[in-house]
């Protein structure tokens, strides 16, 4: 594997509630979209059954329908590529390539006599959004007359469409109803301009229509295609509606927004309603089971929780929670080899990129979150920074609540993992550890956890170290964290935070000026700072194994290394950096530049190890980055991007890493021919359709070959002198000894 | 769902003394009664059988009390002079105490009568214990002698008479019944074998010794003189264990309590401490009204017994829990009756016990909420609640909501509240935020509200500006404070800097070792 096949590998991130989630007929199973695949989901355990993968392209619409009497999956991608799979065996039927370009949206039309096989598909033609109808099979669309004016994106339009019977479109503040087989005619309503439609949901059988707007209401529509439809008023909610969903037969609905509240309407009653308060997150999309006995909501988090009929949640399929920020970055958890960064509002994550699994989620402010009001935005106390021990026991989170007018609050908390309860449990509580918010917190990079200490770096210009004290009285043992002392510097900003590896000294950047501190005494060692520099220095890092003794700091225009033996400037560069990433296994640190360029280097010597500039050149913005030991860690032989991986995560949310190779293995596709099957018997299906042969690759040389005799001639080393015959014995056999295991080795 | 996250008002809490175990059981004790009696109280003693009752003892007569109607059952009065330290036997049928006269005599607790009268003693007797599981007693004088009484033949078995001076302390062990401990005002603890009839420990404590105390297991005894009291290894021959200093005056007594799991303390400086026995910690303290000279506890803790320098006998007494039962005031409603063969059963919703401010805040009802802790049992007693849920206002941005719901009561509450509490410095943060929205919010109608609340405010604006005074006194004083000590830390730098100019002393010169590898 070679340098030049690094590229970036997908770990996990991505949203799967982009698209309303979807019920099988027996409510059993739940499909959910996520980027390119479609997978299936057990409602009742809310375990991962099986992943559709069709195409490269993201999926933009895919629906469950019956086909040949079969329960089948369609999906659409943004190319047009439409592909059916058939439930029950996983095998893929059918896959087409729609005449049709810049698609919108795609749903399947149920149509009344099986075999045939429509989608409504929605797509742009000069700025004007048009309607067609798609007969998959056959590859022919014919064209609805109405059209919508998009002029600008700002707007989303919603699409609802009610069996094989009409279709409805929400645009701003104007509704559209059009009947499928009539391409000609539709009709229209407008509602007050400063609504604007959010959501829309055409009643299963009658033609009844749902909308949702932004003011918070619920119109039922009926009589929709006379020219004076009736307008129903359902409103609870004060924030934008963002889903509605009608109940099977349609006798009550659903309807959910940013209050994070479902509310269940009847029909007929809007005064009688249920609610369920306090889900995770804003709602995007709530969709029924046949049966009435499940229903999905996909929250903004990135999960589809499933509730049963009481409302009461059954399940929870959760993928990597899509946090507003990723303040606190990405830290690497030893002890469950994890990813610990933001998730829920208040809450800290750990991801397993291993496994591309959500471990579990601490709730590290333990308060109500605070929904928006209308034309009023809510601040909730965030999780803004967080440090993981060594050991992995102790882990220390600040958390703030930025208030623009009043005081703002902060707080420092140490949580220690029981390994009884297999979870964290708060230590301590700090409140205002420093005066304003803290920039920086690491522990010390101590072994042992007695006497540990931990480092917060506040925008009061001052660090303060906290010590872990013994706090036993005769009721119970225990331990708390402490202040210890504070450092400051000629009253200049501090940024940037680095324990040496053995933790016994540590560097803070005050301004321009890199300090070295003992954080045993809480003392200053000496201060480094090269006159022709101006920058505030943004990061510091020590280096590791044999070059502990060089520090590496960075500003936003230089990046210098210093040597702490001699207090003398070894090298520096020019570089924009943004991120400056350590390797914890290795001497390399990782450079991420403002303008998308990796460098890798080692402190010792400016020359780069690795340097790529057209890697992310395409990619969203890198917000938080760290190197995350591989399985093969322990093999010193392996390269940098083998032992190590450099994860991140952009602004998409999307998490990846940075190595060679592809995670993304060619898993050829269970095909159902229908042709061929007539002609092969039952074994015959047997037989692959396609065969893979994979070159068997040279085996994985090691640093050093085991030696087959070592052992015995070890052995003959290691007996005592006085007891070993003479020399001119033993010579022969000893030499004949190698000469077998040359011959052993050759064969 | 998830529930609904109670509002954490620990935050504010005052982080005072910490409410453990021992506070919560010793704080039961209810209020003392208070009885007078003549002249300083020598001893207390405890009868370990039901009821309890305890014989005080104090100038020329023992007197014997319920510890529940904290009257006088019985009254020993044969003494032409001082009685000392009457203890009962463990069967609590008999009572002796030495005496002033030299004597000590020996009653029978209900007849009151005079059994044995033991002569032989030049000096006032201090201190008499039973010898347990023997008829005997050891007595303790100011002859600097012990004395072992044969109780049925009135005769004096063994005397001891190492001591140098007045013998004011002694002890005997349920668990060695051979062994006698005794103390001196000539600073020393001496340990007896009356089988051998020896002295077999002899360890000094440092200053005259007041009382002496056993641990049940016979192994470890304390001593208690001065202000310290020693701990000491019967075992290892007298080895000094730990010193617990915690009293500023000479300590008088000790005892055992709580199922000899806590040890007692008093002193001449009013109070009385309780210690760990396992790690002779202070676990917790309590007051009295003046020194104490002894103090007895009853089995269980249920009373405790001082006994003061003013002759006052303070006697309280743990108040009886009693819980009470819950009535089932209907069975009516008792929903036992679904049985299980059902489709689904949905069980009934149990809702959480949630404080009023929760409730009116999960409803949103923000006003109701305010009102709810400016309530003056709430507001006076636990202000961090009510500061707590001012906060969860201003951060639902709800305050001035909840400030235009209150009438004109209320707001004099909230005002009064705000002068109250804005200098303590847990709560200032929030309630400057709050004092600021409540004037944004009245800003307007300020010639509306009536003059009480222009009055309050102006006792804001008046306290305040003390406030800001004394933080500027403050911050200079933590000037002076910050230039001495930037003054010691360059001191120490020259220190160090004269330890690296060592040079190598002419013999480390001439010490070469040349070493070859």
């Amino acid at each position: 594997m070679a340098e030049e096949d690094v590229t970036l590998i997908f770990k996990g991130g991505g949203s799967i509630v982009g698209h309303k989630p979807i019920f099988s007929s027996d409510g059993e199973n739940v499909y959910v979209c996520w980027k390119n695949k479609i997978l299936e989901y057990s409602a009742k355990t809310s375990k991962l059954l099986y992943e559709y993968e069709g195409s490269k392209d993201p999926i933009i619409g895919y629906d469950y329908f019956l086909y040949d009497s079969f329960p089948c999956l369609a999906a659409c991608t943004t190319t047009g590529k439409v592909t059916i799979w058939k439930t029950v065996t996983y095998y893929k039927i059918l896959e087409k390539q729609i005449p049709v370009k810049q698609i919108k949206d795609f749903s399947v039309v149920a149509w009344e006599n099986e075999g045939d096989f429509k989608g409504l598909v929605s797509f742009m033609y000069k700025n004007r959004l048009k309607f067609t109808l798609v007969d998959v099979k056959k590859c022919v669309s014919k064209d609805y007359s109405f059209s919508i004016k998009l002029e600008d994106q700002t707007h989303k339009h919603y699409i609802g469409i009610s069996g094989s019977k009409y279709f409805s479109v929400a645009h701003r503040n104007e509704v559209y109803f059009v009947r499928l087989n009539d391409r000609e005619n539709y009709t229209k309503c407008k509602i007050q301009d400063s609504r604007t439609f959010t959501c829309i949901t055409c009643h299963p059988s009658e033609e009844v229509v749902l909308t949702g707007d932004t003011s918070g209401r619920v119109v039922v529509w009926q009589d929709i295609f006379s020219t004076k439809q009736i307008q129903t008023v359902f409103h609870w909610h004060t924030l934008p509606v963002r889903a509605v969903c009608f109940s099977t037969s349609g006798s009550y609905f659903y309807s959910g927004g940013e209050e994070c509240v479902l509310v269940k309407w009847q029909f007929h009653d809007s005064y009688e309603k249920k609610f369920l308060p306090r889900i995770g997150a804003e709602i995007e999309h709530i969709s029924v089971a046949d049966n009435n006995t499940c229903v999905a909501v996909s929250t903004r988090d990135n999960a589809v929780r499933i509730l049963d009929n009481q409302m009461d949640q059954i399940g929870l399929i959760q993928h990597l929670v899509l946090g507003k920020q990723y303040e606190s970055g990405l830290i690497y958890d030893p002890r469950t080899k994890a990813l610990v960064m933001n998730g829920n509002q208040g809450h800290i994550q750990f991801y397993s990129p291993h496994d591309m699994c959500l471990l579990y989620s601490v709730d590290v402010v333990g308060r109500n979150k605070i929904t928006n009001e209308r034309d009023c935005v809510m601040e909730n106390i965030e999780v803004t920074k967080t440090a993981v021990s060594r050991t992995g026991v102790w882990l220390a989170t600040v958390e703030e609540r930025r208030d623009p007018v009043y005081h703002s609050e902060l707080r420092l908390k140490f949580w220690k993992f029981s390994s009884e309860q297999q979870r964290f449990e708060l230590n301590t509580s700090i409140e205002y550890p420093h005066d304003k918010s803290v920039k920086n917190i690491q522990f010390q990079p101590m072994s042992n956890d007695d006497s540990l200490r931990c480092v917060t770096l506040g925008d009061d210009k001052k660090f303060r170290i906290w010590q872990l004290v013994d706090f036993t009285t005769v009721y119970k043992t225990g331990v708390v964290w402490k202040s210890f002392g504070v450092g400051f510097y000629r009253d200049l900003n501090c940024c940037g935070l680095s324990f040496s590896v053995d933790g016994s000294l540590m560097a803070v950047g005050f301004d321009k000026i890199t300090t070295a501190w003992t954080p045993d005494l809480c003392e200053l060692k000496c201060s480094l700072v090269h006159p022709s520099h101006k920058e505030k220095i943004k990061y510091v890092k020590f280096g590791y194994s044999n070059q502990c003794h060089l520090l590496v700091s960075a500003s936003a225009l230089q990046l210098s290394v210093w040597n702490l033996l001699t207090l003398c400037l070894l090298w520096t560069v020019p570089v924009r950096v943004e991120l400056l990433v350590e390797d914890p296994l290795s001497t390399y640190m990782a450079v991420l530049t403002s303008n998308k360029k990796v460098f890798l280097f080692s402190p010792i010597s400016p020359d780069l190890v690795y340097s790529n500039e057209h890697l992310l050149k395409k990619h969203a913005k890198v917000i938080a980055a760290t190197f995350v030991p591989s399985k093969y860690s322990n093999d010193a032989g392996l390269k940098w991007f083998e032992r190590s991986h450099l994860h991140f995560i952009d602004s998409n949310n999307e998490l990846y890493y940075i190595s060679t190779g592809s995670s993304t293995e060619f898993i050829p596709d269970l095909v159902e021919d229908v042709l061929e099957n007539e002609e092969k018997s039952a074994f015959g299906k047997m037989t692959p359709k396609l065969h893979l042969t994979r070159e068997q690759g040279e085996p994985k040389k090691h640093l050093f070959k085991k030696d087959v005799n070592e052992r015995t001639f070890k052995k003959f080393l290691e007996a005592p002198i006085h007891t070993m015959a003479p020399v001119r014995f033993t010579c022969y056999s000893l030499l004949k000894s190698f000469i077998i295991q040359k011959d052993k080795t050759n064969t | 769902m998830p529930q609904f996250k109670r509002l954490n008002t620990k935050i504010y809490q005052k982080s005072g003394p910490v409410i453990t175990p021992d506070y919560v059981y010793w704080k039961k004790l209810g209020v003392p009664v208070l009885v007078k009696e003549f002249g300083p109280i020598d001893y207390i003693d405890f009868t370990p059988v039901e009821p309890h009752y305890f014989a005080v003892t104090c100038s020329v007569r023992v007197q014997v009390y319920n510890p529940i109607t904290k009257l006088v059952v019985k009254n020993l009065s044969r003494f032409r002079e001082n009685a000392y330290g009457a203890v009962f036997r463990s069967d609590g049928r008999l009572i002796c105490a030495g005496s002033e006269e030299t004597n000590i005599k020996l009653f029978d607790v209900s007849t009151k009568s005079l059994l044995r009268l033991f002569k032989g003693h030049s000096a006032p007797v201090h201190r008499t214990f039973f010898m347990h599981g023997k008829p005997q007693i050891c007595s303790f004088s100011d002859d600097k002698s012990v004395k072992i009484w044969d109780i049925p033949t009135e005769k004096d078995i063994s005397t001891f008479s190492s001591h140098t001076d007045y013998i004011r302390a002694g002890a005997t062990c349920s668990a060695a019944p051979d062994i006698v401990l005794s103390g001196g005002y000539d600073n020393v603890v001496k340990m007896y074998d009356t089988r051998t009839e020896k002295e077999v420990v002899s360890v000094s404590h440092g200053s005259p010794i007041e009382s002496l105390l056993f641990l049940p297991s016979g192994g470890i005894f304390l001593s208690a003189g001065g202000t310290d009291i020693k701990i000491w290894d019967a075992v290892a021959g007298g080895k000094l264990l730990g010193s617990i200093s915690q009293h500023h005056k000479t300590i008088t007594c000790l005892r055992l309590a709580s199922d000899n799991k806590r040890i007692l303390s008093g002193s001449l400086d009013r109070h009385v401490k309780v210690y760990d026995v396992t790690t002779f910690k202070t676990v917790h303290t309590l007051d009295f009204p003046n020194g104490i000279l002894s103090l007895g506890v009853s089995k269980n803790d249920d009373t405790l017994v001082t006994g003061l320098v003013d002759g006052l006998v303070s006697i309280s007494r743990r108040e009886e829990e009693k819980k009470p039962e819950k009535k089932i005031s209907s069975y009516r409603f008792a929903s036992n009756t679904h049985s299980a063969t059902l489709d689904a059963i949905i069980p009934e919703l149990a809702h959480d016990k949630e404080t009023k401010y929760d409730h009116h805040l999960r409803k949103f009802e923000y006003s109701k909420a305010l009102a709810c802790v400016l309530v003056p049992y709430v507001a006076n007693k636990n202000p961090q609640v009510t500061v707590s849920v001012i906060q969860e206002l201003i951060r639902r941005k709800a305050l001035h909501k909840a400030y235009r719901g209150q009438d004109k009561k209320n707001l004099m509450r909230i005002l009064q509240f705000f002068v109250r509490n804005i200098a303590d410095y847990r709560f200032t943060r929030v309630l400057i935020d709050a004092a600021n929205i409540f004037i944004d919010t009245y800003e307007d109608s300020i010639t509306a509200l009536p003059p009480e609340i222009g009055k309050l405010f102006v006792d804001l604006v008046q306290l305040l500006n003390q406030e800001t005074e004394l933080s500027d006194d403050l911050a200079e004083l933590q000037g002076m404070m910050s230039m001495l000590l930037a003054c010691q830390i360059t001191t120490e730098g020259l220190d160090q800097s004269n330890v690296n100019d060592l040079k190598p002393s002419a013999d480390a010169q001439k010490n070469l070792v040349v070493t070859l590898s």
